[in-house]
């Protein structure tokens, strides 16, 4: 895992974002960018070069899983490692996100184990 | 027939391949298990081989639970899927024997603790669309298959055996798995601190800021859904915040909170999924709900700012108690509600249904009818359609619906959910931001004076100067617009108060907004916040009459207060009109020279009249009914738009209703100044307080008994304000005739400021006076002059007053 990569955060709420930031942060990441839904993901995505995505699924215009679709379809972002963070109230509709291609989930509240648990799985291969 | 067994074979093959490479944990290729499995199961259930499809949705259901972590023993779930393709890969070479295959398929299925079940249940075991509070749904399912699977298995695991080793092994994996609502989970929770909180007080108070904005657009869109309860995408805007605060709040360790989150959640979410039907039980304790989390918020606040802790009792489990019993609320009130819905004039309930095809046109003759009468009946047509069996209550409510965007045009969805961006930035460093540019301004205008001859000599000079001051003249202006928001925010609180307080006061009213995109300095927001509750209040409580009034004087039952928002010559206008009954201008007569406030037989027009009841005279409680109730505490208003350097300007007709006008300058920071000289002295006289200025003849200036100097302006005898008697200089002019009097309004009365000479007109930065001159009458400020100098504003209400104390 390159603690060095670019880490895109998206979260409507900023509080989240900042939480999900201090978490990386004690993992060993350095370098995040934000983006607080879907929608302004996409635009991130498209200027920089991201290795690594965690999206909240609940967003006001693109969810969380429109936004994995979305990038699942484009050639060149196919393999981008995606970890969704979803409420437990979503835990069945995980299936949805895990049929859409996501690299993993995270069901909140989360501790910075868990976070790095789920982050060494995604990148093991 | 051949050919969709040769697919699905490739696709079992593919699929085999595919499950040898399988890990538990890897999330990604049992997404690509799952998809396979979806497309055998599809080729199937074409080709109608239900048996060999039902085979297909049992290894599903078990890939699901693996993805979710749903199984004690992850590793024999892989085995499992492994025999199920293996079992699919063997059933498919001798395809044409059923019976065989289907009694393997069966065995199979028991030997997974799932049935053949599975195959008549609706596939997947949680349809997605239905489910939600994750844990209690997954064994309520598991529940549904067991008596099923019972019969005639051996060797299956009890599927409540199951489930415990399920949860027991989620617990220990760490807090990855919070669970439902279930007792153990939520004591789990609060186990142990997810983060240090001590750590972070930025991040809960962040929390804070931004779970109160949250729960500030969550009013206005339950308010929007009361109009419109069938709108998903409201109660999915409502839903969203209350998701999210829940799960920060969980983060936080804040368990009163997250635990309100999660319980109105569960109960929008009902509302999401159409197993519930919103009426107004459900918006009021939504809104309730918002309350209640406000004041938990802002006690957390004061935790947080004070450092105590004390604990405060917002009777969480009572309102908790009352949630979930809405919850499982009786669908019955629900009906009578829908057909409760007030009905108005224009677009008829009947002629929509008509024409969605609902009922024909004779029903409604005969509703109509019906109504009225013999016996008359109260009924709505609506009612009567319905207990006629014409029509249902979702229909009705649909027509009523339909019938409130037709009248409006279709303004409520859009209020839904619409974000603007923005990025926050402490409001002082605005403000020192607005200072300096405006010292700026000042700088530029200074050097500019200065360099008048150079730059009349050297052509560059003067292109670059000309060049600064744009550059500088759009800074101001950016600067300026930075502090500009749109009223909306302001105006939309008020929908909540016209609501509560109609209610309460057993009235019907709505409350109407006009111009709410209309910009206005940040630093008033909170300025005009009080003074417009205070008139909204007023107008709800004295001025909208009761139906059964209304309706007798042949107004429509609902009274309407219209709030309206527009620029006006550099002044931003904010009306609050209402359509009640009006001020009683005799009794405010009478009253006001009972108070010697006018004299009888004083010529003075209504607006005067009608400004009286800004007078602090007028505010004790036993005058509420004496002056149609108007004037409480309508003095407060008059002191917060004085401070502001705003107007107020009331009109009203008998019956009609009332109008009052805000009047307020575009922002705080500048203002729109004329520069007068008297004296050595440079004063700045807001421009918005001057009605002209002008030498009067000799023969105008008069002295009349009691009321001191006046002078006559066109038919109007105005009093003179000596500014030099007021501030002790020497002025070079003594006589007015040889002087320039302006003539200056505050609360629609008129005076003279007897001034030297008129310098200029010029927007000024305002300078606070300092904290040992604030008090200071007359005084509104300071100003650095375009020419370097100091000049003082004038505060003209204050100047009034101390000049009729002076003489």
């Amino acid at each position: 895992m390159d603690l060095n990569m670019k880490v895109l955060v998206v979260d409507d709420f900023a509080t989240m974002r900042r939480i999900l930031k201090n978490v990386l942060k004690q993992i060993g990441f350095t370098n995040m960018i934000e983006a607080d839904d879907g929608s302004t993901a996409l635009a991130v995505l498209k200027k920089d070069e991201v290795g690594l995505i965690i999206s909240d699924w609940n967003m006001p215009k693109v969810s969380g899983l429109d936004l994995l679709k979305t990038v699942r379809s484009d050639e060149s972002m196919k393999d981008m490692p995606f970890l969704m963070v979803t409420a437990e109230a979503q835990k069945d509709s995980v299936v949805q996100a895990v049929q859409a291609g996501v690299s993993n989930y995270i069901v909140k509240p989360f501790t910075p184990e868990a976070i790095k648990e789920k982050l060494e799985q995604i990148f093991k291969k | 027939m051949e050919d969709y067994l040769n697919t699905a074979k490739n696709l079992v093959d593919k699929l085999a391949l595919e499950v040898v490479m399988l890990e538990p944990k890897d999330v990604p290729g049992l997404g690509v298990v799952l998809n396979r499995l979806d497309e055998v199961v599809g080729v199937f259930t074409g080709a109608g081989r239900e048996t060999f499809a039902g085979l297909g949705k049992a290894i599903k259901s078990i890939g699901e639970k693996l993805v979710l972590g749903e199984l004690p023993a992850p590793e024999q779930g892989l085995k499992q899927i492994e025999d199920g393709v293996s079992l699919f890969q063997e059933i498919l070479r001798d395809a044409d024997n059923i019976e065989a295959a289907s009694e393997k398929i069966a065995r199979f299925l028991s030997e997974c603790g799932l049935s053949d079940a599975a195959d008549k249940l609706p596939p997947p075991p949680c349809p997605p669309p239905l489910a939600q509070t994750g844990f209690s749904r997954a064994t309520a399912c598991f529940e549904e298959v067991a008596p099923l699977a019972q019969t005639g298995m051996t060797g299956m695991t009890h599927p409540s055996k199951a489930v415990a080793p399920g949860r027991a092994g989620r617990a220990s994996r760490g807090r990855v798995w919070e669970g439902g609502e279930s007792e153990e989970d939520a004591a789990d929770k609060q186990g142990g601190a997810i983060l240090d909180i001590a750590q972070d007080r930025e991040l809960v108070e962040n929390f804070i800021m931004e779970a109160l904005e949250h729960l500030g657009t969550i009013e206005v869109n339950v308010l929007a859904l009361e109009h419109d309860p069938e709108n998903l995408e409201v109660i999915d805007a409502i839903f969203r915040p209350f998701h999210t605060i829940k799960g920060v709040s969980g983060f936080l360790n804040l368990s009163d909170i997250n635990r309100l989150g999660h319980e109105v959640e569960t109960l929008l979410d009902d509302a999401r999924n159409q197993k519930l039907t919103v009426d107004e039980a459900i918006t009021d304790v939504v809104l309730d709900a918002v309350d209640l989390m406000k004041a938990m918020i802002n006690h957390l606040r004061q935790q947080l700012e004070t450092g105590t802790v004390e604990p405060a009792d917002f009777g969480l489990e009572a309102f908790l108690d009352r949630l979930r019993r809405i919850q499982v609320g009786e669908v019955e009130q629900i009906q009578s509600k829908a057909a409760d819905v007030p009905e108005g004039d224009g677009t008829d309930t009947g002629s929509i249904l008509v024409e969605k095809g609902i009922v024909t046109e004779q029903d409604v003759a005969r509703a109509l009818e019906k109504q009225a009468g013999p016996p008359r009946s109260d009924k709505k047509i609506g009612e009567i359609l319905l207990e006629d069996k014409k029509a249902t209550a979702r229909e009705v409510a649909g027509a009523l619906r339909d019938q409130k965007v037709l009248r409006e045009g279709a303004g409520v969805s859009e209020r839904g959910a619409e974000a603007v961006h923005f990025i926050k930035v402490d409001t002082e460093k605005l403000d020192n931001m607005v200072d300096m540019v405006g010292e700026l301004v000042i700088t530029q205008a200074m050097l500019g004076q200065d360099m008048t001859d150079l730059v009349s000599q050297d052509k560059k000079l003067y292109s670059n100067m000309g060049q600064l001051k744009r550059i500088t003249a759009e800074i101001q202006r950016i600067s300026m617009s930075m502090r500009m928001i749109p009223i909306k925010q302001t105006f939309q609180k008020m929908i909540r108060l016209v609501r509560d307080l109609s209610r309460k006061s057993e009235k019907k009213a709505t409350l109407e907004m006009i111009g709410e995109e209309t910009e206005i300095d940040r630093n008033m927001v909170d300025e005009i916040y009080d003074p417009l509750v205070h008139m909204v209040r007023n107008s709800v409580d004295h001025g909208i009459e009761k139906p059964e009034v209304r309706k007798a004087m042949g107004k429509p039952e609902t009274g309407t207060v219209t709030l309206r928002a527009y620029h006006k010559g550099g002044n931003i206008v904010i009306e609050i009109s209402d359509d009640g009954r009006g001020l009683d201008r005799d009794k405010i007569i009478a009253r006001a020279i009972e108070r010697n406030l006018i004299r009888s037989g004083e010529n003075i027009s209504d607006q005067e009249i009608y400004s009286l009841i800004f007078q602090p005279g007028f505010s004790t409680a036993d005058e509420v009914t004496d002056v149609s109730g108007r004037g409480v505490g309508m003095d407060v208003v008059k002191r917060a738009i004085d401070k502001m350097r705003g107007a107020l300007d009331i009109d009203s007709a008998k019956d009609q209703g009332t109008t009052v006008l805000m009047k307020l300058p575009l922002t705080m920071a500048i203002i729109d100044g004329i520069t007068v000289r008297a004296g050595d002295r440079d004063y700045i006289i807001p421009t918005a307080s001057v009605v002209e200025s002008l030498r009067p003849d000799r023969a105008d200036c008069t002295t009349v008994v009691d009321r001191g100097e006046m002078i006559k302006v066109r038919e109007s005898l105005y009093p003179l304000v000596r500014l030099h008697e007021l501030f002790d200089f020497e002025p070079a002019h003594h006589n007015p005739w040889e002087a320039i009097v302006v003539v200056a309004e505050s609360d629609a009365r008129h005076k003279c400021i007897l001034v030297d000479e008129l310098v200029g007109k010029q927007e000024i930065v305002i300078k606070s006076l300092g904290a040992q001159l604030k008090g200071v009458k007359g005084m509104a400020g300071g100003a650095i002059l375009a020419d370097g100098r100091v000049g003082l504003i004038l505060d003209v209400p204050g100047l009034f007053e101390i000049s009729e104390n002076h003489s």
